[in-house]
């Protein structure tokens, strides 16, 4: 399902004091089963761009096109109610949605919505909360019964549920301890090797080299790049312009490369790519 | 949340604007004391034109004004109704076999009405020149005479400043909750009524929740920072009462007492203008 904008432009509260643009003029593609990362600092319009992914927002002027879905200043609601069951949009702290009595209802919210069968509900709520490592025995607890971590889980579970073919992460490893990180990231990663178009909204650097294959770079509104990675961190101009944090191991290897060693930055993604590339400079065994 | 820019503080600066609140509330204390009282369509007059000049001077637009009492066309129509139902005295003006409709009943619900608007638009000047915090510093000098009862000034002052402090935040995070619900497929906005409770549901409960932990956050927060309500305390920002204040104030005093007269001296008001002025 690619995803196309088309000099898109928000503003928020038009026609009053409290008008603020917060698109300006973007256009781009995103591929269909591609990992992209949005990233940008607070306010530079990453979260209004993927909130017309799933037509939250439509846009003041210009089209989305999503699949088969066009998104218009004046699209009604009926002909696009049925793409946000294949946009999952998880937000910044999804566990503050939850409020059904049990994990089990709430993850069943969503398919229940679109109108799915009880029993194929029932396959898809384990399915999802299998995913998301929630034991079945959870599901019939309550969710403000829940550590943390677990809500968020549940939260997350309850947007694969519906099966989405465009999955949309704003923050999602935001405020969990680094093992839940990890095996978060993990678990998308794995969506998007299945197929899954996956979009992270990030400020971890260190995420954006490790799983993402394109990055997109929010400034103000508009779309100041659109590249891989590493052509992303090797343009000093365009970090430096825009205050962007180098991942950690990228800056490491830089260092390295400063002190003579050879090093492919294009193949360090994170610590054990890394100490490949130093290993085999020093004439060690590659793992 | 379009709609919540109506009402709201909208920064200028008018004559209006630069006013004490305290002057600010008394006045509107003044002016919703004539609305109350009976001083007849030729004195609703006057006061639109009063107030049409506020208006103009403080630079709301009209449109903002509408729309606000757009909104309560169901009200009107409502009271209409009950209206017509019960006045059953004065003039008959329409003679249904089964009911009569009364001039009276007419005349009632216009003077509601009026009222109504009135006063909605004195409060929308107030809101619309007068910073939240303010407005409750205003409240909370204005109150202080109650102390002597052991009434908490400060203590209200406070809880109300807290309120006007997270109405921002908690519509930001009502909208938040909001759109995660759509994601989901719940629409607010359309469907039958019995369709639409599962989605109000699915935004009451975790608004609870999100608010009542940000109470406790923040009480937290205020405790670790030694808060005590019966401490004394000094103010950042004093607030002072200028001559354009003395001169407001003395005119609105001028004004309500104007206005006394006339309900008072209706009659002769009546037989000197030679209008009728009903009642």
């Amino acid at each position: 399902m690619p995803i196309k904008f088309e000099n898109v432009s928000y503003t928020y509260l038009p026609n009053t004091v409290f008008k603020t643009e917060a698109l300006k003029d973007v256009n781009c593609e995103i591929k269909e089963g591609s990992f992209t990362a949005i990233i940008g600092h607070t306010g530079s319009g990453k979260s209004t761009l993927v909130q017309h992914i799933n037509a939250l927002l439509l846009p003041t002027s210009g089209t989305v096109f999503v699949e088969d879905y066009k998104i218009f200043p004046n699209s009604k609601l009926k002909q696009i109610k049925k793409l946000r069951s294949k946009v999952g949009l998880v937000f910044q702290f999804p566990e503050y949605q939850l409020f059904e009595e049990t994990c089990y209802k709430d993850i069943a919210f969503g398919p229940k919505n679109f109108g799915k069968t009880s029993e194929e509900i029932d396959v898809l709520v384990k399915d999802a909360a299998k995913l998301v490592g929630i034991d079945e025995e959870l599901l019939s607890r309550s969710p403000f019964e829940l550590s943390g971590g677990q809500r968020r889980r549940v939260a997350i579970a309850g947007i694969l549920a519906m099966k989405p073919s465009v999955l949309i992460l704003d923050e999602p490893t935001a405020g969990l301890d680094p093992r839940g990180a990890r095996e978060m990231m993990d678990l998308f990663s794995r969506l998007n090797k299945q197929g899954i178009t996956v979009i992270l909204v990030t400020h971890d650097m260190d995420y954006v080299l490790r799983y993402s294959e394109l990055v997109i770079v929010m400034s103000e509104g508009m779309l100041k790049a659109y590249d891989t990675p590493l052509n992303i961190f090797k343009n000093t101009k365009l970090c430096k312009e825009l205050n962007l944090e180098l991942p950690t191991v990228f800056s490491f290897a830089n260092k390295l490369i400063e002190k003579g060693l050879d090093i492919d930055l294009g193949k360090v993604k994170d610590v054990k790519t890394l100490a490949d590339e130093i290993a085999l400079n020093k004439g060690g065994k590659q793992s | 949340m379009k709609n919540l820019s109506l009402g709201r503080y909208i920064p200028n600066d008018t004559f209006i604007h630069r006013l004490d609140p305290r002057t600010k509330i008394l006045a509107m204390i003044f002016l919703l004391v004539i609305v109350f009282m009976e001083i007849g369509f030729l004195g609703y007059f006057i006061l639109g034109i009063f107030l049409l000049i506020l208006l103009k001077v403080t630079k709301v637009s009209f449109r903002t004004l509408f729309r606000l009492i757009k909104n309560m066309w169901f009200m009107f129509l409502f009271l209409f109704i009950i209206n017509i139902l019960s006045f059953q005295r004065g003039n008959v003006l329409l003679d249904l076999e089964f009911f009569k409709i009364y001039d009276s009943g007419i005349y009632q619900t216009l003077y509601i009405i009026i009222r109504l608007v009135i006063m909605i638009t004195i409060t929308t000047i107030l809101t619309t020149s007068t910073k939240p915090l303010d407005m409750t510093y205003g409240l909370e000098y204005l109150m202080t005479p109650l102390k002597i009862i052991k009434f908490p000034t400060h203590e209200i002052a406070m809880i109300i400043s807290i309120a006007l402090r997270f109405i921002p935040t908690l519509l930001d995070e009502t909208e938040r909750i909001m759109k995660a619900q759509a994601s989901r497929g719940s629409i607010l906005s359309e469907g039958k009524l019995k369709d639409k409770i599962p989605a109000i549901i699915s935004l009451i409960i975790p608004l609870f929740f999100s608010a009542f932990k940000r109470s406790d956050e923040l009480a937290d927060a205020m405790e670790a920072r030694g808060y005590d309500p019966s401490a004394k305390r000094t103010r950042y920002r004093v607030l002072k009462f200028t001559s354009s204040d003395w001169l407001s104030l003395s005119l609105i005093v001028v004004i309500t007492a104007g206005f006394v007269y006339l309900s008072f001296n209706k009659e002769m008001i009546e037989s000197l203008l030679g209008i009728d002025l009903w009642r």
